[in-house]
């Protein structure tokens, strides 16, 4: 599946809570795997935690879609020869992490004009 | 990436990367060094800050994210499309309900470490075995060829009717007008396309000439199976002219010898002498016939392939659309049957076949059928008494659990959450036992694979296959569930019971049933087992006592293949070769040489149709045929029985032969052999011969082959271009493959050997079988070992829930021999009733096994002894509980209510 088709914005939503988390990883800075499940764990205060396999399907995923794209692999400090793969949010990836933050925006109004914090 | 961190850390890392396989290839290809970053930076993060602790936890988890992920992965690559926004908000939730109940399902597991450790070796060694035994058989049986629409290629062939039914001996050879009809009568066919292969001495100027495998094709052979040149081009229709002199260098060649020179195309090569343009050079990956073959050429043009029974060529075949196997083997029929009639003498004993064209090109396929046929089956017999154990063992447990589940469920736990624990349970013991099994497949691959021959034919590598490996765990997590379940489901439904049972503590009637079923099943299995197992073992001891007839130990054969620029003539043939002998002769450590044209145990044979002048026209028996130099039974050190050898005045005068006991005896059981007069290829070319000598049978080309019927023939009357120098010698100067090879560049630079030590091709020709045996030895060993294991298990488990009666009637005072008694009838009432079984079992496969081979009869020696090893094992199962139960002090059983 590599053909990169444009699917519609609508059609994404609503995001995994997961893929949402990595979207908004990347709106920060380029990261590798790792640090992609690094970030997100501490970003969500660990409500996700993801597994390698986890993360690396969803990239996948969002790679194919056109949501991330890759980055040519990078020296991680001067002093080693390791060489990882970084990833980064693309346009399509931004608007995509908007409509879902605009989508939950909606719901957290319609709950707040029927006071549901105020009943708890 | 980087590996560092302490053992723990490189053991896990090891241990992740082998479970990768459980995403598809395209995944793995793109990710797993990735994930096994990833993993590896969690692994070292958690060690730091939790130590052990941290670890198991991250295995934890690990191995569900291995499980889902790697199974959706597969499913979605079974054709659903990607979907980011697919899984449910409550995923998260889920993942983490689950993330508890598996660290209690791991915490009970870490409870019975014995139980653990068992349930896991069992299981890793039945997934390890079955994993590694598959990817073996894979790429001789179940992998499709590698070329395009590979269903539609097939081999056709004349077949020897008088021959029929005997193993790995049936693929015939076609003459060139017999091709040539076919090529133009069939119409179930694209194309039709044919091939020989010999070795060649290749030569290019500057390094000396190496010997190498040859195919020779028609040239629309490649295009019929449908491959691309890697560089260059292919062989062109029209390219077998004669003069036209082209080849093709297959990957490995042309990287080993030329370095893989970019400009090698358009380049010259010399083939036994002839100049060669090298128009192409294949990928890697292609392999036809066989992995050896590195050359092809156009099949030159051979005054001797216009007679119709001259039959040297192969014959490929590419189905056309419509046709089927069957009617193309329809059609050929009625055109061989056409055939015959116009020429009767060349098809006289000919039948025709057609099989796909994977199974032609296995060497032996029918025979590796047969042993995979048999291992598979053996294996799936030790995966059903595995899985029976798996089954016991977590059943036995959950038993003894049963009332704690019974307290859970009392106390407000759902069923389905009780039952999710077993489930866990089971693939969490299944993970590690898979993790494990792979450590232990990939051994037996590399050790097995690497001493395959290059000459088998084979579709791609040994290896690792994924598939296998699910397979193999999802039926071993299967076992362990679906037995794991039963108890669960029980406990649930019927929550008194339990409670009420845990009080009475003996065992209930209904699970005293089911225990006693369990261990009969596992008797009969294993019984089987080890009866299959002993069967095969005594099958081979046939073959180990197959004596060779010729002593190999410093036997050296020097393979020279004369080119044909020189060596047009016998006379230069037969010159080249008495002086190469003489050569050798003159070495100090040297006791003996002569020459023949066929090799024991080097997979070679050349047959020849002869009858004696007393037997009907139309008897036409086959025998083995050696050309051989008049030193040959000296050298090979086969005994002479009657008459006399070869000598110098053989070579010219009327024709003599010398045959093997085996066919002296088949012809001659009263009388006298010695000049009795043989023809050889009666027909219209045939010659009668007399027999002057007898020698002792020796082993032939192939070492399954039990015929022994031999003929030899001097080599000096009709000497080929290609043969063997043998030459035996002793002691520490022994021969060595350099003094050889000078000596034969002395004589001719152009002339390239390959040099075998008959010792080395008697240790290879025994190798498999040896493997063979030893595959063999440990399934009996391995099978009665999960059988006690199983045993001992259940009938505890039995034991422990008589222990409360058992304390009972030891305080009543009843005799200690009386409750042995009692416990030696519960236990083996199973056991009696397995063997019964298990008997039955066993008589019906040796009547199998003597059905198959009249000639051995029933080894009834079999069932005997697996059945006395059966009772002695199952004694012991069952008497180590007995004593512990005889120990158990009744106020204490009594008490721990």
């Amino acid at each position: 599946m590599n053909d990169k088709r444009e699917t519609p914005i609508q059609d994404w939503l609503p995001l995994n809570p997961q893929v949402l988390a990595i979207l908004l990883v990347l709106m920060d800075q380029d990261r590798h795997g790792y640090g992609i499940m690094q970030d997100a764990e501490s970003l969500s205060g660990a409500e996700v935690q993801m597994q390698p396999g986890a993360l690396y399907r969803h990239l996948k995923k969002l790679l194919e879609g056109g949501l991330v794209r890759e980055l040519e692999r990078q020296q991680v400090d001067p002093g080693s020869d390791e060489r990882r793969r970084y990833y980064s949010i693309t346009h399509l990836g931004r608007e995509v992490a908007a409509a879902e933050t605009e989508r939950m925006e909606r719901w957290i109004q319609l709950g707040k004009a029927r006071r549901v914090l105020d009943q708890g | 990436m980087s590996t560092e961190g302490p053992l723990p850390i490189r053991f896990s890392l090891a241990v992740y990367r082998g479970l990768l396989k459980i995403y598809p290839p395209s995944f793995r290809r793109r990710f797993s060094r990735d994930l096994a970053e990833a993993f590896h930076d969690s692994c070292l993060a958690r060690w730091r800050a939790d130590g052990w602790v941290g670890l198991a936890r991250l295995w934890m988890r690990s191995l569900a994210d291995l499980t889902l992920q790697g199974l959706g992965e597969r499913l979605d690559g079974l054709g659903r499309g990607p979907r980011v926004s697919s899984l449910s908000r409550s995923g998260g939730r889920i993942m983490n309900a689950l993330r508890c109940e598996l660290r209690d399902a791991l915490r009970s597991l870490l409870r019975s470490p014995g139980f653990t450790v068992a349930i896991v070796l069992i299981l890793a060694l039945t997934i390890g075995a079955n994993t590694a035994l598959y990817s073996f058989l894979n790429p001789f049986l179940f992998r499709p060829l590698d070329f395009p629409r590979s269903d539609q290629l097939v081999h056709l062939y004349e077949t020897d009717l008088k021959r029929r039914g005997e193993l790995g001996w049936d693929l015939g050879r076609q003459s060139g007008p017999t091709y040539e009809d076919w090529r133009s009568r069939l119409r179930s066919f694209q194309d039709l396309g044919a091939y020989q292969y010999s070795s060649v001495n290749l030569s290019d100027g500057g390094r000396s000439p190496e010997q190498f495998d040859l195919a020779w094709v028609t040239p629309n052979l490649f295009r019929l199976l449908g491959v691309q040149a890697e560089r260059g081009r292919l062989l062109l229709p029209g390219e077998d002219q004669p003069g036209d002199r082209r080849v093709v260098l297959g990957h490995s060649l042309w990287q080993s010898r030329y370095g893989g020179d970019a400009q090698i195309v358009g380049k010259h090569i010399d083939l036994n002498g002839v100049r060669h343009l090298v128009v192409g050079v294949m990928p890697a990956d292609f392999h036809f016939p066989f992995a050896s073959v590195r050359l092809w050429a156009p099949l030159s043009e051979d005054p001797s392939r216009g007679q119709r029974d001259h039959n040297d060529l192969l014959v490929v075949g590419r189905l056309g659309e419509d046709a089927t196997l069957q009617s193309a083997r329809e059609e050929l029929k009625s055109v061989h049957a056409a055939l015959a009639e116009s020429h009767p003498e060349a098809y006289r004993q000919h039948g025709v076949r057609i099989v796909p064209l994977k199974q032609a090109l296995i060497f032996f396929y029918d025979l590796f059928q047969l042993l995979g046929a048999v291992l598979l089956g053996a294996l799936g017999a030790v995966l059903l008494v595995v899985c029976g154990n798996v089954a016991n063992l977590f059943m036995a447990r959950s038993m003894k659990g049963r009332r704690e589940l019974a307290v859970r469920q009392a106390l407000g736990a759902s069923r389905g959450r009780m039952m999710l624990q077993t489930l866990l349970q089971s693939l969490l013991v299944a993970m590690a036992a898979a993790g494990l099994g792979v450590v232990l497949a990939q051994w037996c691959i590399l050790s097995v694979g690497s001493i395959i021959p290059e000459q088998l034919f084979r579709v791609g590598d040994v290896k690792l296959d994924g598939w296998t490996l699910a397979a193999a765990f999802l039926l071993a997590t299967t076992a362990g569930l679906v037995f794991g379940l039963i108890p669960a489901w029980k406990a649930g439904s019927n929550l008194s019971d339990a409670l009420m049972e845990g009080v009475r503590g003996t065992a209930s009637k209904r699970s005293r049933r089911l225990t006693r079923f369990l261990v009969a099943t596992q008797t009969a299995g294993a019984m089987l087992l080890s009866a299959g197992a002993l069967l095969g073992l005594y099958a081979l001891q046939d073959f180990r006592q197959l004596d060779l007839g010729f002593r190999p130990s410093g036997l050296t054969a020097v393979t020279v293949h004369l080119p044909q620029a020189g060596y047009s003539s016998t006379g230069s043939v037969q010159a080249f070769g008495s002086r190469l002998l003489e050569r050798m002769r003159a070495l100090p450590s040297v006791e003996e040489t002569a020459v023949t044209n066929t090799l024991p145990l080097n997979f070679e044979e050349h047959e020849i149709a002869y009858r004696l002048p007393s037997q009907p026209p139309d008897a036409e028996p086959n025998a083995f045929l050696s050309r051989v130099s008049e030193d040959y039974f000296a050298a090979m050190s086969i005994p002479l029985l009657q008459g006399r050898g070869f000598e110098a005045a053989d070579q010219s005068g009327s024709p003599v032969v010398v045959v093997s006991a085996a066919l002296a005896r088949r012809h001659w059981p009263q009388s006298n052999p010695l000049g009795q007069p043989i023809l050889l290829n009666p027909g219209p070319r045939q010659e009668q011969a007399t027999v002057v000598g007898v020698v002792g049978d020796a082993i032939g080309g192939i070492v399954f082959m039990e015929r022994r019927d031999r003929l030899y023939q001097l080599w000096q009357r009709q000497p080929q271009r290609r043969f063997f120098a043998l030459v035996r010698s002793q002691g520490p100067e022994a021969l060595q493959a350099g003094q050889v090879r000078s000596l034969v560049a002395e004589l001719d630079a152009s002339v390239g050997v390959s040099i075998l030590s008959m010792d080395d091709l008697a240790a290879q020709a025994w190798r498999p079988l040896k493997i063979a045996a030893l595959m063999l030895s440990a399934f009996a060993g391995f099978a009665l070992l999960l059988a006690a294991l199983g045993m001992h298990g259940l009938v505890s488990y039995a034991a422990s829930l008589m222990e409360k009666e058992i304390a009972i009637r030891m305080a009543l005072g009843a005799e200690r021999r009386r409750v042995i008694r009692l416990i030696l009838r519960q236990g083996l009432r199973g056991v009696l009733l397995g063997m019964g079984v298990g008997l039955l079992l066993c008589a019906g496969l040796v009547a199998l096994a003597a059905a198959f081979d009249p000639s051995q009869g029933a080894p009834l020696m079999v069932p005997v002894a697996v059945m006395v090893l059966t009772l002695l094992t199952a004694l012991t199962a069952v008497l180590g509980p007995a004593r512990r139960a005889l120990r158990t002090d009744p106020i204490l059983a009594l008490r721990a209510e």
